[in-house]
């Protein structure tokens, strides 16, 4: 980016393609203004219509710029105004989730007070201080170690994120996240994660089990499916016929429930956290003395535990993605997205680490430039697509050739070059021999057709034709020129007249 | 005995009301704990979409930066060889648009016009100064900036570096 300003180039990614898609479960609405200033919808993923957000956020708030979030009824709703690269707002996205099973609780506590309240004050007043006092201190109680409880659930999931984007590792992640969920959901006694990956559901962390035992099962997406059909499922023993993870009635399973502790598990709640509208991970929470051990205030506990962890995996999933797509940007970057042999950038830095070692080990080092013959030909006739498919074989059958230190890159169009360590002239000889026969072995490039082709190569040696590796592919390069002007298939640079312009 | 009646009924009564009190502090207590969980459940909603965002910008700035390390490219486009450009580019194009949801890949000469925009080939040599301004930008700054706007499909994010 230095230098002489070229111009500038920019791509463009689309937010509908991107994400907006991605977005199953949850009702979606995109809304963006147009020159007026009018709201006109560009995608819509559910019910909800554009009413429903343009009157409930401050139209001019948004238009500030101002992020806008807030609960009514049974849903979220978010705004989040996007801007030009003048700063002006020109769209607004906006999201409505479904929180019923909060409201719900929500529902059911206000249904329960009212209750309580109205019961409570005639039994006290009926009855006598005493038990008055008694019962509301049980309250006050109850309320301040369900806030201590979700408090710590918070904070635990805070934590873990925190510890995460620090790079901690996974199966650590999981280990604390289960001891955290055993610690906040009361009666819990013990536990096991089951992670997907690769298409199978494994142990990947637990607490009162063995592990390693655990680790020696794993569970398809039938057979998860026919186990939770709910994101938290509570299972009773004597309720189900089988039980657990295991409810699944295979060998397998069978087999699995004789290793744990199963047999001992009295109740258990299966936690499936989902991202992306994906199960993405089990949460078993057992307890091991009473079958009526967790109430509904376990199930609470565990449902939001559920949804925060939910969130979290949200994010994993991006970095995840971040990290994959950026290992493919790097590969891309080296490679020939063609033939998939390394391309010039990459054959520079790698060349230059051999060269450093011949150098150090007092070695040559070959250089070939091959230009294929006939190619044109092969491309006019038959098209590009199976000039490409051409090129593709040569480049398969140049990458055996070579050993596995060596380097076959290509330079674009028709040209590749070798690198080869400790090779002098009469190894080159033997070996570019055997890359000619290789290359003009028959392709076939239709049913019916096949085609012959040729190359022409030149060749240089290091350190006698030159000390970098410019310098090398230069005169390799020039080398290859002049055996194509006479016709031959091979010439070394030594033997032309190095009057070539390496610059041509 | 009827005197001993009014005392007690005034003690049920007082106790009646303050267990009421208690009580409803109580209930208001577990009310603003949903709240609590709703205000936290919203704030993650609203951060996951922006963080989505971002992630959808730094897809754009993957795209550019492999370019801007691609020889090959940078070579074509100095020349103004856009015949080069397009043999190039448009294989990475398709990948691109297949994994990433890439919508083109445009270059602007040093004049802010357009040289070549990889979604219609046929489209090129239009000026954009009147209305790309943050090309604009990158050409006076010489530094890379990331912007979105409307497009004809729908909102996108860009990246643009000078080159």
């Amino acid at each position: 980016m230095e230098g002489e300003y070229r111009g500038s180039v920019e791509a463009n990614v689309s937010l509908v393609e991107g994400f907006i898609k991605k977005i199953k479960d949850e009702a979606i609405i995109k809304t963006f203004f147009d020159e007026r200033g009018n709201p006109r919808t560009v995608l819509a993923k559910s019910q909800p219509e554009l009413e429903d957000f343009t009157g409930i956020f401050n139209r001019d708030d948004l238009l500030q710029g101002n992020l806008q979030s807030f609960v009514q009824g049974d849903y979220t709703y978010v705004a989040i105004p996007l801007h030009d690269f003048t700063g002006r707002v020109f769209a607004v996205i906006f999201e409505r989730k479904n929180i019923t099973h909060i409201v719900e609780n929500e529902r059911k506590q206000k249904k329960l007070m009212s209750f309580s309240t109205l019961a409570m004050a005639i039994v006290g007043g009926m009855i006598t201080l005493l038990l008055g006092i008694v019962s509301e201190q049980r309250w006050k109680l109850k309320i301040l170690d369900q806030e201590t409880k979700y408090w710590k659930l918070q904070q635990a999931v805070l934590e873990v994120t925190q510890e995460y984007l620090k790079g901690k590792h996974a199966e650590e992640m999981y280990q604390f996240l289960l001891e955290k969920a055993i610690e906040t959901i009361p009666h819990a006694q013990g536990g096991s994660v089951l992670v997907k990956r690769d298409g199978q559901y494994r142990y990947v962390a637990a607490v009162g089990y063995d592990l390693a035992e655990l680790a020696n099962f794993s569970f398809d997406d039938q057979e998860v499916e026919e186990c939770v059909k709910q994101r938290v499922t509570l299972r009773r023993r004597g309720n189900f016929p089988h039980f657990h993870v295991s409810c699944i009635d295979t060998e397998k399973a069978k087999k699995s429930q004789e290793t744990k502790r199963s047999p001992e598990i009295q109740c258990s709640i299966v936690l499936a956290v989902e991202a992306k509208g994906e199960i993405v991970a089990l949460f078993n929470i057992d307890n091991f003395e009473n079958e009526k051990a967790f109430n509904v205030e376990a199930l609470k506990t565990a449902e939001l535990f559920a949804s925060y962890v939910g969130m979290l995996f949200v994010r994993v999933q991006l970095e995840w993605e971040i990290e994959k797509q950026r290992k493919e940007m790097e590969y891309l970057s080296h490679h020939d997205p063609l033939t998939g042999l390394p391309n010039r950038r990459m054959f520079q830095e790698y060349g230059e680490k051999i060269l450093a070692l011949a150098e150090r080990q007092k070695k040559e080092v070959m250089v070939a430039f091959l230009d294929l013959t006939k190619f044109k030909d092969v491309n006019d006739t038959f098209g590009h697509a199976l000039g490409d498919e051409l090129l593709k074989t040569v480049g398969t059958r140049l990458a055996k050739t070579i050993r596995h230190n060596d380097i076959a890159a290509r330079f674009g169009g028709d040209e590749f070059v070798l690198l080869i360590y400790d090779c002098n002239h009469s190894c080159a000889h033997t070996f570019l021999q055997r890359v000619l026969t290789t290359i003009e072995k028959p392709i076939a490039i239709t049913s019916q057709e096949n085609v012959k082709i040729s190359a022409n190569i030149g060749v240089a040696f290091y350190p006698q034709d030159g000390t970098n590796l410019d310098a090398l592919v230069r005169a390799a390069d020039s080398a290859m020129y002049v055996a194509k002007k006479q016709g031959v298939p091979l010439i070394f640079f030594q033997h032309t007249d190095h009057r070539v312009d390496p610059n041509r | 005995m009827r005197s001993k009646i009014w005392p007690l009924l005034a003690i049920s009564v007082s106790v009646a009301f303050l267990v009421f009190l208690l009580t409803f502090f109580s209930y208001q207590r577990g009310l603003n704990l949903l709240e609590l969980w709703k205000e936290e459940y919203v704030k993650s909603a609203a951060e996951n979409v922006t963080s989505q965002i971002a992630f959808e910008g730094e897809k754009a700035r993957l795209v550019v930066e492999a370019l801007l390390r691609n020889r090959e490219v940078i070579e074509a486009f100095t020349r103004g060889d856009r015949e080069r450009l397009i043999e190039l580019l448009m294989p990475l194009h398709e990948l691109y648009r297949k994994e990433l949801g890439l919508l083109q890949i445009h270059f602007h000469t040093a004049e802010v016009v357009s040289f070549l925009r990889t979604a219609d080939l046929s489209r090129y040599g239009d000026d954009l100064k009147e209305f790309r301004k943050d090309i604009l930008h990158v050409r006076n700054t010489r530094k890379a900036t990331s912007s979105m706007s409307m497009g004809v499909m729908g909102p996108n994010i860009r990246y643009t570096p000078p080159s």
